[in-house]
């Protein structure tokens, strides 16, 4: 810095350690309790010495809430939403940067909307979407009468059905269908020289070609923060998963934590229930730690 | 510590009735097809058998839904020995009186609603938050407006 | 900004947005036309039909003094939470960006908060605050009775607003820090060779250049308080006691899915969008204009 300032400098550094311990306290918490047995953790005050017990409170939540297929659930569904958003985020903004047809400013407006309504507030209708997602499309047939047309000339009833609920695309269809990435890969997109266009052109490069070969590889930093965002976000979501799984063999493992909850009458396993916590935080919390540069630039560069 | 499973204690010189009923149930839905109503048909036999309450009672923790698979079990030797030694109480309790108007079990329009007004005013009422009168007079009021909810859905219907 | 250079063949562009389009159309415009439909109607539970009853669900919503107490703690939750989580970035911010010795540390660990899923911090903070083990019992020995968020309202909303904030104090460190870090050095050197102490170059020159992100970040924060501590509340009070932490999403999930009240659920949806559209159009309009830009 430009001055000396030793005063300053002494509640800087008290200040950001209160700061690191408030961060890092339920951690070290959550860790300890999880190796204590079921009398040291009910302890007032709790030891802040760890316990022996941390391998066999591992294994018990570990049984008890089912977490290994849950994990592989919760890893399936995040990476399953984070591909699609890198994807189909991808090939929207291309769409919307790079070519001219009457309505492109409609659909830009129709997807810049989505960013307004989280899937909390519209969760219930959407979930009925779900439960049959040609609904929407027989509805339409049948208000413009093109029902009545089909069975008219082929003799056959049109009856669209197609359940999701409980199934992996019920679950990553809907968090996919919001704008986040388009408008990262929009920026970035527009930062691209025309002079590669013109150069790709003058190549007799087509479009797709462009796309593939030439937007793609650049895009990479883009995908990765992107990536990392919406892996995260998905492993963290709650509310959905705990509506749309009903069968127990696609529960995330977010959404099975709550089996872990020491119950009225129950015996207060908290270092159960801290264990499963511990297991179910680490997935996201090594991904921030792996991907720190991709997580914060992502995080920056999706919400501005 | 000697301690015991029993019914709840009444006021002296009052009348036991029979407990509430309370849980889940089964439903079958007008409207579906032959086949479905054999299944279901089927189903249902196979709940009542008291076979099958044996199975469900000891695996679930809840009481056998016919009396004849209560005589069952009880027969067989269920309610002897421990863990299962004085869950029999609960049947008494249930069956202690012919059920009066009000301790036949609740069938009510949006009753999850109710039930959920019903906890939020208890605890309002535990926390003193508000006086015992107060509590039951919002829950009152509350559990009405739900109910009337429920008759504007349905219109022109009754119970059966 | 439009590109100079564009690909001919519009029918081939259409079809890249294709994919993009059906999602939104199906899991999106759908749904939310649904609960504007919903929520001018009265939908039997199980199917089988519905009546017409225009404005009739959110006349009943609006005068629903429980519905005005979900209102007023998503307020207080809203406030309260997003006060506490900015000013503490902020300060950390401002701080870490004087690095000093040691500072790298910071950047690195205070994110942590913001990877981790609500539900599972709530877990973590329900056995932290927990009335009989844990911490707060230890409070609860030297004063009996003084915590107890099973049965006082008011501690509940602590215990939410503990958690919420914990996890938001390092996403907005992330972005006061890039704040911080994008005012040009120079500026702040040249302000202290004539002379002006550190607090003083925080609120004459950092502050105002920063003032962008706050708004901002007002906007994010609130708006994510009335989404992300579904799972908060949920693990940690489920909208208790007597109601006192009923957020607006929790009473939605609640109406809706526990007690099959479609149409209430819908209407308060559509309330709850249009607030949220509200914010959006305040952060776009009001905030880029007032606030001066470096």
């Amino acid at each position: 810095m430009v001055e000396r300032t030793p005063i300053l400098n002494f509640f800087t550094h008290l200040i950001l350690f209160a700061g690191f311990v408030f961060c890092v306290a339920p951690f070290v918490i959550v860790a300890i309790a999880a190796s204590h047995n079921l009398k040291d953790v009910n302890d007032v005050p709790m030891s802040l010495l760890p316990g022996s017990d941390f391998w066999v409170n591992i294994k018990t939540a570990w049984v008890t809430a089912d977490l290994g297929p849950k994990l592989l659930n919760s890893f399936i569904m995040a990476f399953g939403v984070a591909a699609g958003k890198v994807i189909v985020s991808a090939l929207t903004a291309f769409s919307i940067v790079y070519f001219r047809y009457p309505g492109r400013t409609l659909i830009f407006w129709l997807i810049f909307i989505t960013l307004m309504l989280p899937l909390e507030v519209r969760i219930v209708p959407t979930y009925a979407v779900v439960a049959n997602v040609l609904e929407p499309y027989q509805t339409i047939m049948d208000l413009t009468g093109l029902s009545w047309l089909i069975e008219k000339i082929s003799g056959v009833r049109v009856q669209l059905s197609l359940g999701l609920l409980n199934s992996y695309s019920g679950l990553i269809l809907p968090l996919v269908a919001t704008a986040t990435g388009t408008f990262l890969y929009r920026q970035f997109f527009l930062t691209v020289p025309d002079e590669l266009t013109e150069a790709a052109r003058m190549d007799g490069a087509g479009a797709l070609r462009f796309f593939v070969d030439i937007l793609l590889p650049l895009s990479r930093n883009n995908m990765g923060a992107l990536g990392t965002i919406m892996f995260l976000w998905a492993w963290n979501q709650y509310l959905w998963p705990l509506l749309i799984t009903t069968d127990q063999s696609h529960a995330m493992a977010v959404t099975e934590l709550k089996q872990l909850i020491p119950n009225v009458g129950g015996a207060p396993e908290w270092h159960i229930a801290m264990a499963g916590t511990l297991i179910v935080m680490l997935p996201p919390l090594i991904v921030v730690l792996l991907m720190q540069r991709w997580f914060v630039r992502g995080l920056i560069a999706t919400e501005k | 510590m000697k301690w015991d499973v029993a019914e709840l204690p009444v006021y002296a010189g009052t009348e036991r009735k029979n407990s509430l009923v309370g849980g889940a149930s089964l439903w079958v839905l007008s409207g579906k097809s032959d086949a479905e109503y054999k299944g279901a048909a089927a189903f249902l036999n196979f709940i009542h058998d008291p076979k099958t309450a044996l199975f469900w009672s000891t695996n679930t923790g809840y009481i056998p839904v016919t009396k004849s698979g209560f005589d069952f079990m009880k027969s067989n030797g269920f309610y002897d020995k421990a863990p299962y030694k004085g869950r029999e109480v609960a049947i008494e309790s249930l069956t202690a009186s012919e059920p009066t108007e009000i301790t036949r079990g609740i069938r009510l329009g949006n009753f999850t609603q109710i039930r959920a007004e019903f906890g939020t005013q208890m605890q309002a009422i535990f926390a003193n938050k508000v006086s015992v009168q107060q509590g039951l007079d919002t829950l009152v009021k509350n559990g009405d407006a739900i109910l009337e909810r429920f008759q504007q859905t349905y219109p022109g219907k009754t119970l059966p | 900004m439009e590109k100079r250079v564009t690909f001919g063949r519009w029918t081939i562009g259409i079809l890249f947005a294709v994919p993009q389009l059906l999602l939104i159309f199906t899991f999106f415009y759908w749904p939310a036309g649904q609960a504007v439909y919903w929520s001018l109607t009265l939908q039997q539970p199980w199917g089988g039909g519905n009546i017409w009853v225009g404005l009739d669900n959110f006349r009943s919503i609006l005068a629903n003094a429980d519905y005005w107490n979900s209102i007023t703690a998503s307020m207080i939750f809203a406030g309260i939470s997003t006060g506490l989580a900015m000013v503490i970035a902020l300060v950390l911010a401002a701080l870490t960006d004087r690095q000093l010795a040691g500072s790298w540390l910071y950047r690195v660990v205070l994110i942590w908060p913001y990877g981790i899923a609500a539900p599972a911090l709530a877990l973590a903070f329900r056995f932290i605050l927990a009335p009989e083990a844990g911490f707060m019992a230890v409070v609860n020995r030297v004063w009996p009775g003084f915590w107890d968020p099973g049965l006082d309202g008011a501690d509940a909303m602590a215990s939410i607003i503990i958690a919420f904030s914990w996890k938001y104090v390092g996403y907005n460190f992330i972005f006061f820090l890039a704040a911080f870090q994008a005012i040009p050095r120079s500026l702040i050197e040249a302000a202290a060779m004539d002379g002006s102490g550190v607090l003083r170059r925080f609120w004459d020159i950092q502050f105002p250049l920063i003032t962008p992100t706050i708004f901002f970040l007002l906007v994010i924060n609130i708006t994510e308080s009335f989404q992300d501590s579904f799972g908060i509340v949920d693990i940690m009070t489920a909208g208790g006691p007597a109601n006192a932490t009923n957020l607006m999403v929790y009473k939605i999930y609640s109406d809706g899915f526990k007690g099959l009240d479609y149409s209430g659920a819908a209407a308060q949806s559509i309330i709850l969008m249009l607030l949220i559209v509200a914010l959006t159009i305040v952060q776009f309009r009001f905030i880029e204009r007032r606030v001066h830009y470096r």
